[in-house]
């Protein structure tokens, strides 16, 4: 029989039979996924409604009219404006988020990889619990903890920490902070177990072997060897937490608080979509890099092939 | 557990003393740690669905255990509350369409991807790998628009959620079953096409056989992440009829909610709970055989892989 | 050749980047076919090209314009099956009414519910045909509303209830003639007060809005929320027009209402009533029938007497406060318009107009209510007869009224700033 594709073991496949599989699944994304983005563009660099100063998407490119864009652009480099002022706080909560879930899930990853022998499946099991329990409730578990006569408040009391109650929820970078923590950890622990779990134990034994202790064992080859776990937990975290705004209206709901999230979601909800959409663009702009960084580095199939 | 400890072990006793006297060992400073970790990660969720049993209207208050108010009897429960109801039956319907889409076209997907080795291969894979790494807001800010400039026909709704969350879920359905993929190999449709079989019926009769566990798992897996999800679902929805239960917890968690609240989200949970562990059940079930086989003695490749 | 078992190689740079470019091919492609589909775009409103935004004001009536390829609907015409969509404030109206009107006509209610103006406004926009009636509009926005062509003209031959029953009084300089909508209830705008936790007497201050600044209440003052109401806040309190379209004072007024958000925590809301159980909050800017409301929302141990509300003019001081009223509107290409007037005529209904008034504690527009039906009916407790608003105190109020586009997004820009988009 003819070859027709170029399939290893002589097996004749037609050359339309491998693309029309993949065609329906790409179309889908062509429609809702690609072109919404087009549409994001049409309308950042649109023109506005006369009577509603709404963005009319343009979307010949050719008529594109960049002087909103380059506005919001202008702002986010002023001093003092919202959005550089937003900008700037959710990557300092972003930053000092994940790197608090590194913290925290390293040592918990590591114990679960390496020691957990027998209960290692029902740990993994309440692990990867918080994924299938919804962020909302976990949120909403944690509103009800930190009101005014919450258990968290009664606790600290009992313990001594604090004297009166204090109000967790209202506009406390620490609480969002905390929050982001809380609900993004999950996602730092299973890469970081992936790679600890997959890690060749022969190097550490021959480490051992030749006479390093545990810690320096750990700081000289477990950790080294983990970088790509830990890059790659850093950034599934890092990267929803930048569009996080949910978890701040949640506990906070206040000014100093708010994210870049809440900035794209107000424009959008009221006149200021075109602002909206442009700010949208910047954010996918920021991200670029990690993003196309970690569909380079970490081959997500690879990963998930091997556990 | 090789550790500090001696090499031989000794006697329980021992063992117990010497483990509270020396707090310093590396195992077991870690092991505060897992169970520490595990308790701040999951207790908050227990309070919450004890509380939906929560015999008075309060959140933070304890006032008796009642079975049924806040499900059933009372006025505000799920069952009788109507935004709460249809927030339920809105979720179950829109993740379900979601499995009903994603789920054929990420499998097709997936096989495509793995054997298709044409140059639009590898774009439709970035993009695929992409849609799974953007953001979700800009996502959700993206299909908002669309609809709501473009496609105006469809506009906002249920129809859109569906849409949109399907695209969102593809990436999912592709991972998992592409995993599954590169331990089952091409050998099996191979030898049955030798045998005569048509590509489509290769596929139809060994390989997808072969991956029901991924499909199984992906079914689950999409339908409680879609359950959960929350930004796109809520940008596409204009009103009330299209609310789902993450949307109506996010606006009422904020004031002062009844513990109906609670006993929606616990049914979630544990409708969740019951999927995901019959995937997992399931999808061992499913591999039982192979498993066996890869670890019985002897065990090497499978009888027919062709030649290197 | 390759080994069944073998794993995917990682992707070498280039090849990534080919890819990242495919993909980005993808987007040009796209472009063309969609400038193909012509560059206007297609969006909820559409404004007649020439038109600017009228402006109305007291002394500057507007006759809404009516478009050929917007007409109200036929006479005559028999109420559809439903259901009925109303989209509104939340628990606008009560709910006992509605179900009275759903069994009445044999229709199902939805209601669906905005939070702010400025939500309502982009709803309709996108999904105003959605909706067959429209129950919060206010005053500034009903103007762009009906010259964008997203509500239709009202057939009065459906509102014969309506148009007798519609209390004189009620200015209607931003829509002559009422074409477009018809008034449903009237409301002031001040501040409400716990007088059991607050010492001072809010409304014999010489300037009640300074308690919002007053570091006092820091954490327990609060805001109304939606970009006109929160401004109003900062620019009475200076003085200024709740209309000002000077930018310099509307900078001026951004930067004290910036100052105020960091230093007072203000939360922004119209929940204030079930926030009483918490304790929220000791101050908050309100309207005047919240006030009635929260007698369904004490908490135990609190008593009515305990709220107090203050109304700038009442007081002293001798600023103006704001006073106005929301109007009902039917969306364009609503799929029950007959329905939708059946509920606003239904509404009119005396009876039905002070059963409402009896829950939500906003005064209806209709001749019948005056302030002997509020205190003799027992719907207002004594303490807080004083809430009730009257046609005669319009004058000594102001309205927030339509802005000029521009001005408006400035009103928005300010109000995400202050609140941080929260």
């Amino acid at each position: 029989m003819a070859r027709k594709d170029d399939q290893p073991g002589g097996v004749w496949y037609p050359r339309w039979f491998w693309p029309s599989f993949a065609a329906p699944a790409t179309i889908w994304l062509l429609l809702f996924f690609v072109l919404p983005f087009y549409v994001v563009l049409s309308v950042a660099f649109g023109r506005l409604d006369p009577i509603f100063l709404t963005a009319e998407p343009v979307y010949n490119p050719v008529r594109w009219d960049t002087t909103p864009f380059r506005g919001v652009v202008t702002r986010l480099f002023t001093a003092g404006s919202i959005e550089q002022e937003t900008l700037v706080r959710t990557l300092v909560y972003v930053g000092i988020a994940t790197a608090a879930c590194l913290l925290i899930g390293y040592p918990v990853a590591y114990f679960v990889a390496r020691h957990a022998k027998r209960t290692k499946t029902w740990l993994l099991v309440a692990f990867i619990a918080p994924f299938w329990i919804s962020y909302m409730m976990r949120m909403f578990a944690w509103v009800n903890l930190l009101q005014e006569d919450g258990y968290v408040n009664r606790f600290l009391e009992a313990i001594g920490v604090i004297d009166h109650p204090e109000q967790w929820l209202s506009g406390r970078a620490s609480t969002v902070v905390f929050g982001l923590i809380y609900g993004y950890i999950p996602f730092m622990i299973l890469p970081l177990f992936g790679t600890l779990d997959r890690m060749d134990r022969s190097m550490i034994e021959a480490a051992r072997d030749l006479g390093a202790g545990q810690v320096k064992t750990f700081f000289r080859v477990t950790l080294p060897l983990s970088k790509q776990g830990i890059l790659a937990g850093c950034i599934i975290v890092a990267l929803p937490m930048f569009g996080d705004y949910f978890t701040q209206t949640l506990l906070s709901s206040t000014r100093n608080t708010a994210m870049f999230g809440n900035l794209i979601v107000s424009s959008i909800q009221s006149s200021l979509v075109n602002t909206g959409a442009a700010l949208v663009v910047v954010m996918v702009v920021l991200l670029i890099v990690p993003m196309l960084y970690y569909l380079r580095s970490t081959n997500v199939a690879r990963e998930l092939a091997e556990r | 557990m090789s550790g500090p400890l001696s090499v031989q072990a000794p006697p329980a006793s021992r063992r117990l003393t010497s483990w509270i006297a020396n707090p310093w060992a590396q195992a077991r400073f870690l092991w505060v740690a897992v169970f520490g970790y595990l308790a701040w990660s999951l207790v908050p969720v227990f309070i919450a669905v004890a509380y939906s049993f929560n015999a008075g209207k309060a959140q933070t208050t304890w006032q008796g255990f009642s079975a049924t108010r806040w499900f059933i009897t009372d006025v505000n429960s799920v069952w009788q509350d109507e935004t709460l109801r249809s927030a339920l039956f809105q979720s179950l319907k829109l993740s379900a369409l979601t499995v009903v889409i994603a789920v054929p076209l990420g499998v097709a997907f997936a096989i495509a991807l793995d054997r298709w080795r044409g140059r639009g291969a590898g774009t439709s894979d970035f993009v695929m790998l992409f849609s799974f790494i953007t953001p979700e807001i800009a996502i959700g800010v993206g299909l908002f628009l669309m609809m709501t400039k473009l496609v105006e026909q469809i506009g906002l709704g249920f129809t859109a959620q569906v849409l949109g969350l399907s695209m969102y879920e593809l990436a999912f359905t592709v991972i998992i079953v592409r995993a599954r993929l590169l331990s089952v190999g091409k050998h099996y449709e191979e030898a049955a096409m030798d045998l005569g079989a048509s590509p489509t019926n290769a596929i139809r009769r060994v390989l997808l056989p072969l991956l029901s566990p991924a499909i199984f798992a992906s079914v689950a897996i999409v339908f409680a992440s879609a359950i959960d999800n929350f930004v796109i679902s809520q940008r596409l929805c204009a009103d009330a009829s299209c609310q789902t239960i993450p949307i109506v917890i996010y606006s009422s968690a904020r004031r002062s909610p009844l513990p109906s609240l609670n006993a929606l989200a616990t049914i979630v949970l544990v409708l969740s709970t019951v999927l995901i562990g019959a995937a997992v059940v399931g999808y061992r079930a499913m591999t039982r055989g192979e498993r066996a086989l890869a670890e019985s003695p002897g065990a090497e490749e499978p009888v027919l892989a062709s030649g290197g | 050749m390759a080994h069944p078992k073998d794993r995917p190689r990682p992707i070498d740079r280039r090849a990534f980047l080919q890819r990242a470019a495919a993909a980005g091919i993808a987007l040009p492609s796209m472009a063309t076919i969609l400038a193909a589909c012509g560059d206007s775009g297609s969006s909820g409103g559409d404004a007649s090209a020439s038109a600017a935004l009228q402006l109305a004001r007291p002394d500057n009536p507007v006759t809404l314009p009516i478009s050929a390829d917007n007409p109200a609907i036929a006479d005559g015409l028999d109420p559809e099956s439903g259901p009925l969509k109303i989209f509104g404030y939340n628990d606008y109206i009560w709910k006992k009414v509605l179900n009275g009107f759903g069994e009445q006509y044999g229709v199902d209610v939805e209601y669906t519910v905005f939070d702010t103006p400025d939500e309502m406004v982009s709803k309709m926009q996108s999904n105003g045909a959605d909706f067959d009636a429209v129950v919060t509009v206010t005053l500034e926005n009903i103007g762009k509303l009906a010259q964008g062509n997203l509500i239709q003209p009202l057939n009065k031959t459906y509102l014969t209830t309506a148009t007798d029953q519609l209390s004189p009084g009620i200015p209607d300089f931003y829509d002559v003639g009422r074409q477009y909508s018809m008034p449903y209830v009237i409301f002031t705008t001040g501040i409400a007060w716990r007088n059991d936790e607050v010492s001072e007497d809010i409304a014999a201050l010489d300037n009640p809005w300074d308690v919002f600044w007053d570091p006092k209440y820091k954490g327990q003052a609060h805001l109304l929320n939606g970009s006109r109401d929160t401004l109003a806040v900062g620019l009475l309190r200076k003085g200024y027009d709740p209309n000002e379209s000077d930018q310099t004072i509307l900078d001026q007024v951004k930067q004290d209402l910036l100052a105020g958000a960091d230093e007072m925590g203000w939360k922004y809301d119209h929940v204030d009533y079930t926030e009483l159980s918490t304790n929220l909050w000791q101050v908050h800017n309100t309207w005047s029938g919240q006030m009635a409301y929260y007698q369904y929302y004490l908490p135990k141990g609190l008593d009515i007497t305990a709220l107090s509300y203050a109304w700038p003019p009442q007081g002293q001081g001798g600023q103006k406060g704001l006073i106005s009223h929301d109007l009902f509107a039917i969306p364009k290409g609503a799929a029950s318009p007959v329905l939708a007037h059946t509920l606003i005529d239904y509404l009119y209904d005396p009876k039905n107009a002070i059963a409402n008034y009896s829950y939500e504690g906003y005064q209806p527009t209709v001749k019948s209510f005056n302030e002997d039906v509020a205190v003799s009916d027992g719907f207002l407790p004594e303490s807080l007869t004083y809430t009730i608003v009257t046609e005669d105190m319009v004058p000594m109020g102001v309205s927030e009224l339509e802005l000029e586009p521009a001005i408006n997004q400035l009103y928005q820009q300010i109000y995400q700033e202050v609140t941080g988009g929260a």
